[in-house]
């Protein structure tokens, strides 16, 4: 089975790096972008079964690109995975009421990334 | 990092993203997303044409009618699920209880106005005064059947459907937007209307149950997740079914607005004490009081003691539960009137802790003994990821503070399951046991379901 497709939504290029990396090596297929705009470019495109948003992004912050994920139909149904600085209590109601499937704080490591991909795509990382 | 940079993009693919941004934009402020219903400016147009052709349309104005700050407890996500509970009975309604054409809209996006126009009655005919108030009257009772169906204690069943009706009818001399806008307000008036005589009444009715002395206690049990054994019993005061209060916080939020919330705080105590007499004795009992209630003279006074132990129940058998639901004014008064009762044995639990009324911070200074959450946090928390580490957090901070939790309002056996394997050490809920006017037992169908998944691998 093919595995998934997904999508690094990060202004910080080594983030991008870093988890494009990581994901390849476990053979999932990554597209990016580096900021919102771009994201929806992508989009018109392209369809992740997985989106990784950054919320610090200049410009149009990642709550702001969740909420239009979430309202254009042909995004709506793909789960959305928040990148937030800190773990605050505030960032991971926010993720939740705004209808993100869940959350990561920064700084992450390959193990905690992978945890986040099969709790939300039920599948096994192995 | 050469591979890095984002992929060539035309200037055409740039404006048509810009373009595609600003419309979701747009959107977001046009629909609901919650209910999937487009809000009034969206429907307009459909409604002029209509008042052309028909001459009269209807417009039904449905307001969720919350009572005790209802999203504040539960939260947001039980009161969106309400939201979207009514907006799927509403679509399933049409076509069932209301036969002509009907268009459903939100007054605005992420509002809890629900607005049902009826462009025509049966066969093409315009609607009448008549066929709107039986429209309206059938729907109300469809609704009300439908939530009524729910436990006592969800989010379902601590709401009210307001609503009024009216009929917009069209005039050439008058734009139609105006004549849409002032039916709905029409349709509010009468809302408010009856809202209003209906609240006079129930006013009525709750000085007649104080006077009177109403009000009955049933008790639920607070069990151990790991063995099932009873804890505690709460105390929870129920009014007569006649007098038509949905439950229990209703008729508080109505007596706090009245003023009458002292008094039937004090009448609730009293019974709880009255009737837990008969329990055995080496259960706790939990009495919910209300925080304004913890300054209340009588209350404070030796003689609420004398009463208890009259009853034959100590201080330190007795837990105070406490909502910070209502604000507290002054923290350092309410800390030294809780003082008082500590040092007489009387221990602590706040109620709905977590739920983002009080700040953790104000919690331990409070020195709790249990730590009490809800709906809010327990439903569905099997399914929840976000649930479940904000639970965890919470247990955490109960350890650090010296607390037990308690993890109230489970519905399910995934839920149970859930919070057990998160080592929550007391639960209380509908699937454990229903509250009643005796002292009931766990519910047999857990009970086996534990024997039964005992013998699982060590």
């Amino acid at each position: 089975m093919p595995k998934a497709k997904i999508m690094i939504i990060d202004d910080e290029e080594a983030i991008i790096e870093f988890v494009r990396t990581a994901l390849k090596t476990f053979g999932y297929d990554v597209i990016w972008a580096t900021s919102g705009e771009m994201a929806f470019i992508q989009l018109q495109k392209e369809k992740p079964d997985l989106i990784f948003l950054d919320v610090m992004m200049p410009h149009m912050n990642g709550w702001e690109v969740l909420e239009l994920l979430k309202t254009d139909e042909a995004t709506q149904s793909i789960p959305v995975i928040m990148l937030t600085a800190l773990d605050k209590p505030k960032d991971r109601l926010q993720s939740a009421k705004e209808g993100a499937a869940d959350f990561l704080a920064k700084p992450f490591n390959h193990n905690h990334m992978l945890e986040k991909i099969r709790d939300v795509l039920g599948e096994s990382v192995a | 990092m050469p591979l890095l940079h984002d992929p060539k993009i035309t200037p055409e693919e740039r404006a048509l993203a810009q373009a595609h941004s600003d419309f979701l934009r747009l959107k977001r402020l046009l629909y609901d997303n919650i209910s999937k219903l487009p809000s009034l400016p969206v429907v307009v147009d459909n409604l002029k044409k209509a008042l052309e052709s028909y001459k009269h349309i209807g417009v039904i104005s449905l307001s969720i009618q919350t009572v005790a700050l209802v999203e504040l407890q539960y939260g947001w996500q039980a009161y969106d699920n309400l939201i979207i509970e009514i907006a799927q009975q509403l679509n399933e309604l049409i076509g069932n209880v209301i036969q002509g054409e009907v268009v459903l809209a939100m007054e605005y996006a992420r509002s809890d106005e629900f607005l049902i126009f009826c462009l025509s009655q049966p066969d093409e005919k315009s609607v009448t005064l008549e066929y709107m108030e039986h429209v309206s009257e059938r729907l109300f009772k469809a609704l009300n059947d439908h939530l009524g169906q729910y436990p006592v204690d969800s989010i379902y069943r601590k709401v009210g459907l307001n609503g009024g009706f009216a009929i917009i009818t069209n005039n050439r001399v008058v734009r139609a937007e105006r004549l849409i806008y002032h039916g709905l307000n029409e349709a509010k008036r009468m809302a408010a209307l009856y809202e209003s005589r209906r609240h006079t009444k129930q006013i009525e009715t709750l000085r007649s149950i104080i006077a009177e002395r109403q009000i009955a206690t049933t008790f639920q049990p607070i069990i151990y997740m790991a063995d099932l054994r009873i804890m505690a019993y709460e105390a929870l005061s129920v009014s007569p079914k006649e007098a038509g209060f949905p439950n229990t916080e209703v008729l508080f939020s109505i007596a706090q607005e009245a003023g009458l919330g002292l008094k039937l705080d004090r009448l609730c105590r009293e019974n709880a004490i009255t009737n837990a007499s008969k329990m055995a004795d080496h259960y706790k009992l939990f009495v919910n009081v209300e925080p304004s209630a913890i300054d209340d003279p009588e209350f404070r006074q030796a003689q609420f003691v004398e009463f208890m132990q009259s009853h034959g129940i100590e201080p330190s058998k007795v837990v105070l539960e406490i909502t910070e639901r209502t604000a507290i004014k002054d923290y350092d008064i309410f800390l030294k009137s809780l003082k008082y009762f500590q040092d007489l044995g009387f221990e602590i639990a706040v109620d709905d802790a977590g739920a983002g009324y009080a700040s953790l911070n104000s919690i331990a200074y409070l020195r709790p003994k249990f730590l009490k959450f809800d709906h809010a946090l327990v439903q569905n928390i099997h399914k929840t990821p976000i649930k479940q580490q904000l639970l965890e957090t919470l247990i955490d901070f109960a350890d650090k503070i010296g607390a037990h939790v308690i993890a109230e309002g489970i519905e399910s056996i995934e839920e149970f399951e859930m919070l057990r394997e998160m080592n929550v050490e007391f639960g209380q809920g509908y699937y454990i046991a229903r509250p009643d006017f005796t002292f009931p037992d766990v519910r047999e169908e857990l009970v086996n379901h534990m024997n039964g998944s005992q013998p699982k691998k060590p």
